[in-house]
């Protein structure tokens, strides 16, 4: 047979791939999967393009352009995480360049790279991106990639907005040019703890036992070691009577962690996870008919994407779960005026907002403001060195009091010594219904925590 | 600490899995066994097999079963032509091994990458009863679609030791794989067997992606690579040349898993298990199950 | 020959003058992209000891990249030993596990060596991961120190000259290697075990130093990929991907040649940098495909590998004797 036709032929697809891309315009062709998971694709045009022009309604002076790097995992292992956190970075520019923010009044042109997941591949395009002029970076999911890269952004000068990723290192190390604006993974794990102390005491139920299970990469480690540090002050009656880490990529089976929980009956399993082994974890634990009287998925891993409630359907439901966001935030009062965003998202990609696109919409906002400062105090964007230092020390006096930053109930301080914020707070909801519904904090909840859950037997 | 009845729960659930082991490595093992090439794409084929049930279930909503026979006749075309392309040009050169290994590392990056950007890293997934159908017997519970995942692998074990025995093709494919010249000699037509073999193979794998995506979660473009050292793992135990080895082999791994965890902790199993694997593949090259090597 | 002598000694001055003026005239970008190729390049050179000359065929070198990085990184971290110093312990760590490696050679062949390395470097992450008290565990190892001292610098060219001084130091060895007595062992193993053993070869000696060899310098290549990247991660270091990449680009290059590795990281590290700036923000995942087909197109089309076809067709030389 002839192989070098058949390589020929392949080539040639590629090419052709790569032709009818560009052929197809300047817009980025996204596929959604809505809840019913029917596939759809919408063709969003000028999402990126908008930011080249002017919008016709407003602003006769012509506004000045400024470049800023977003730096995510688009491909490889952490692809599906990536690229929704690009909707949310992609959104908030789209609204700061259609001037939906009076105080913001620049426009902001994203420059975007893929890290491939890989530490070296992002420190390579973090290089780039400076040379290509970008005045901020935005990045980058991965909390090991984050880590070199912005390392790297703090000798070159290059100020860094750290929207998602939680390792609490990455804010320890005293960086000028870091900061982060959602919470590091100690506060993900006392916030887990406060809210179940809440909803158990609103319940009437003393907690004896606990257990925690969690994936042994730093995601995991370190939710872990905040569970354990604060465990007793929320709950001082509390023994941990079992504690086991596993393997998240490689897993095939739980039953043996389920077969062990089984036989110690803890009160509450804190299980921090990302999706697969969420769903395994359930999926064994109908199958051996056992729950305790709360699974709680600490850190805002798997539990909380909507494809947990998608692969497991009616028995994901007493599930609690830390969440960034939640479309039910926007029943409460005082987020009822965001609801714009969210309908926004929902034209461009036919579903909410979930909290990683929050997370990355908000960073960018807050990122928006500083450049804003920046801007006002005269600093001038061509000077590219000079401009990154005025962006950074803009960064450090950012304070957003809660109620003004957009979809969130906290607010952002960035003038604390280590770029922490120290406000970002994680609420508490459980699945009922098939939905994420707000539990805590109980006084901003629109519904009442179920607690204990009902055995499998009685759903 | 672990009732009695806990453990018996344990061993089977853990028997279930290995027979599940064994299936999604039937069609490596075959594909090594008789080509003496190594598919570094098998963990790929059983994520296009894991789609292939996403997509027909979603899309006509027929059955995952039936997406099964589908997946097995679209992944047999798929694997013919990746032969054409990366194993036959040079599977008889020297080095032949170490190019089929690097070709199909090739066609491994290029179906990720394409499932990458033509389905998006999404995970998917589709609703169907049998995960959620549950066969209680003396106190031991398992999900309908882990048993019957179990019962498949069995019998298209059976199918293909039969399928080698008795049918013309399977006899010939098991003349090749012990002697290619002497195959040759008495008139075989040994590249159209080697591409029947690498077809089968890859059926396997696709059928096998079915079936583990009935009731294990998450179809994405990385999703095969779990299984696909499983694979390796019951391959290397069962050793080359053996289809009955295949299921035994994944049994025995799935067990001492199972047991490994409970006795020691999860995060020690894994070197348990790579340690396991070294000293079987140092001590006993040839595997528990093969026959001894000639000099490969 | 000796008519192309003169030549060749032109083509090589002229290619290492271009090398050494690059960084004067590129930006810091393109002398970053570079440096990542001598580093991928060395790394290569390093694998062709065992993997091209030796003919077994590793598919576990990220572990002695891992090995070698961590050893260097926790003397430099916590003993305050310079890498400069640090990287020979590093060599040295990295050259014992590879001698482990050897010795497993003897009793595997072809793919089941290559599996064997998987797991072997499966095994190395694993332990990584689970002396956390040494290794910072999954957390890794931040590098927090600076100074040239302790070779970490400012910019990108520093590290530019380093790899390129280290990347000329492996072609010239593997050309005194192929040619010494060692060497030519080596290779006679590679093509019959049982008659080398014949003409007085000690089989087990020369695949385990050979080994050792190859490990000790991708050891010291794995040090210097840390002072670069400066966080190191069992899960992000000992990866196979890594080591695929590694085998592959050497493969590509062209086996068991001194220069193969290096030609192979030219093509391959700045296209596939080069594709993912290009494509990564639109296509994410397109430039991998890229990868794949050349990889899958010099395997199958240019067996020798690109180095092969430019001896073939430009220099227009008779294989050698005794060649493949």
């Amino acid at each position: 047979m002839d192989t070098k036709a058949w390589i020929l032929a392949i080539v040639l697809l590629i090419v052709g791939l790569v032709i009818g891309y560009f052929a197809a315009g300047p817009g980025q062709v996204k596929t959604v999967t809505t809840t019913k998971s029917v596939v759809k694709t919408v063709t969003v045009t000028k999402t990126v393009g908008a930011a080249t022009q002017p919008p016709k309604t407003t602003a006769p002076a012509k506004k000045v352009e400024v470049k800023v790097g977003v730096l995510l995992p688009l491909s490889g292992g952490s692809a599906f995480s990536g690229q929704e956190d690009l909707r949310g970075i992609q959104l908030a520019a789209l609204h700061i360049n259609q001037s939906k923010y009076p105080n913001i009044k620049f426009i902001m042109k994203l420059v975007i790279a893929d890290t491939q997941t890989k530490q070296d591949v992002a420190v390579t395009e973090l290089r780039r991106l400076a040379q290509e002029g970008v005045v901020a970076i935005i990045g980058a999911y991965n909390s090991a990639v984050t880590y070199p890269s912005a390392a790297e952004a703090e000798r070159i000068g290059l100020p860094y907005v750290v929207p998602e990723s939680v390792s609490d290192k990455i804010t320890a190390q005293g960086w000028k040019y870091v900061f982060r604006t959602c919470a590091n993974a100690s506060k993900y794990a006392y916030d887990t703890l406060w809210a179940m102390a809440d909803i158990a005491k609103a319940n009437g139920v003393d907690v004896k036992s606990v257990a925690l299970i969690y994936e042994n990469s730093d995601f995991g480690v370190t939710t872990t070691e905040g569970l354990k540090k604060y465990l007793n002050k929320f709950f001082p009656n509390a023994k941990i009577v079992h504690e086991e880490s596993y393997p998240a990529e490689e897993v095939t089976s739980m039953d043996d962690m389920v077969a062990k929980l089984k036989a110690e009956n803890p009160d509450i399993v804190f299980h921090v996870a990302y999706l697969k082994d969420a769903v395994l974890f359930v999926q064994t634990m109908k199958k051996l008919n056992w729950y305790p009287k709360a699974y709680v998925g600490a850190g805002a891993g798997g539990q909380t994407r909507v494809e947990f409630i998608q692969q497991l359907g009616p028995d994901a439901n007493y599930v609690y779960t830390q969440t960034e966001w939640q479309p039910d935030f926007l029943n409460s009062k005082a987020l009822k005026k965001w609801a714009w965003i969210n309908d926004d998202f929902k034209k461009l990609y036919g579903r909410d907002m979930v909290g990683s696109s929050a997370l990355n919409y908000v960073g960018t906002y807050v990122l928006g403001v500083a450049i804003q400062k920046a801007l006002d105090s005269g600093a001038n964007p061509n000077d590219i060195k000079a401009f990154r230092k005025a962006v950074r020390d803009a960064l450090e006096t950012i304070k957003i009091p809660a109620g003004e930053l957009p979809l969130m109930p906290w607010g952002v301080d960035l003038t604390v010594p280590n770029h922490q914020n120290p406000e970002a707070a994680v609420a508490m909801a459980q699945i009922l219904n098939e939905k994420f519904r707000v539990v805590w904090p109980i006084e901003f909840a629109p519904v009442k925590a179920v607690f204990p859950a009902p055995p499998w037997g009685k759903r | 600490m672990i009732e009695f009845s806990a453990y018996t729960q344990l061993l089977v659930s853990y028997a279930i899995l290995g027979g599940v082991y064994g299936l999604t490595a039937l069609g490596l093992s075959l594909i090594w066994g008789v080509m003496k090439a190594v598919n570094w794409a098998h963990g790929d084929f059983l994520m296009v097999g894991m789609y292939t049930a996403f997509w027909t279930v979603t899309l006509f909503g027929i059955d995952p079963y039936i997406a099964a026979i589908v997946a097995f006749i679209l992944l047999g075309l798929l694997g013919m032509v990746t032969h054409v392309i990366a194993i036959e040009p040079v599977v008889e050169k020297p080095g032949g091994h170490e190019a089929t290994l690097l070709t199909t590392l090739g066609i491994s990056v290029i179906l990720e990458s394409l499932a990458l950007i033509l389905w998006s890293p999404s995970p998917r997934s589709y609703q169907n009863v049998y995960k959620n159908t549950f066969i209680e017997i003396l106190g031991i519970r398992t999900s309908v679609a882990e048993a019957i995942a179990f019962v498949v692998s069995i019998v298209s074990i059976v199918a293909v030791d039969q399928f080698l025995k008795r049918v013309r093709i399977g006899k010939a494919i098991r003349a090749v794989s012990q002697n290619p010249i002497g195959a040759r000699v008495v008139g075989i037509d040994v590249p159209k067997i080697r591409l029947m073999t690498f077809g089968l193979g890859v059926a396997l794998a696709g059928m096998a992606g079915v079936l583990v995506s009935t009731f294990y979660p998450n179809i994405r473009p990385l999703a095969g690579y779990v299984w696909d050292i499983a694979s390796y793992v019951v391959v290397i135990f069962a050793g080359l040349g053996t289809i009955y080895g295949v299921i035994f082999a994944g049994i025995i791994i799935g067990v001492t898993e199972g047991l490994g965890t409970i006795i020691f902790s999860n995060a020690f199993r894994q070197i348990l298990v790579y340690v396991v694997f070294l000293t079987v593949l140092l001590l006993r090259p040839q595997g528990l199950f093969g026959k001894a090597l000639r000099r490969v | 020959m000796e008519v192309k002598l003169g030549g060749k000694l032109v083509l090589a001055a002229v290619l290492l003058i271009l090398g050494a003026i690059f960084p004067l005239f590129a930006d810091e970008f393109m002398v970053s992209i570079l440096m990542q190729a001598y580093l991928w390049a060395f790394l290569a050179l390093s694998w062709d000891v065992i993997g091209g000359y030796g003919g077994q065929f590793s598919l576990g070198h990220a572990a002695f990249l891992a090995l070698g990085a961590y050893t260097s990184t926790i003397l430099l971290q916590s003993y305050n030993v310079s890498p400069w110093i640090g990287m020979w312990a590093a060599g040295l760590v990295a050259g014992a596990a590879g001698a482990l490696v050897g010795i497993a050679s003897l009793r595997l062949r072809g793919p089941f060596f290559a599996l064997g390395t998987i797991a072997f470097a499966e095994l190395v992450k694993l332990l990584l991961l689970y002396f956390k008290g040494i290794t910072g565990g999954p957390l890794g190892i931040l590098i927090t120190k600076s100074g040239p001292e302790n070779m970490l610098f400012e910019t990108q060219t520093p590290y530019y000259y380093l790899m390129f001084v280290l990347v000329i130091a492996g072609i010239l060895f593997l050309k005194w290697f192929e040619s010494s007595k060692f060497g030519i062992g080596l290779v006679a193993v590679r093509e019959d075990e049982e008659a080398a053993e014949g003409v007085g070869i000690n089989v087990y000696r020369v695949k385990v130093i050979g080994a050792a060899i190859s490990a000790f310098l991708t050891g010291i290549g794995g040090t210097i990929y840390a002072q670069w990247i400066h966080f190191i991660r069992p899960d992000i270091l000992v990866k196979l991907e890594y080591s695929t990449q590694i085998a592959a680009i050497d493969v590509v290059g062209g086996a068991g040649t001194p220069y193969g590795g290096l030609i192979g990281a030219l093509i391959l590290v700045p296209l596939s940098l080069y594709l993912n700036a290009l494509f990564g923000g639109m296509i994410a995942g397109l430039s991998i495909i890229l990868y794949g087909v050349v990889l899958l197109v010099v395997v199958v089309l240019v067996p020798g590998g690109i180095y092969g076809l430019i001896r073939r067709k430009l220099l227009r030389r008779k294989p050698q004797m005794g060649g493949k």
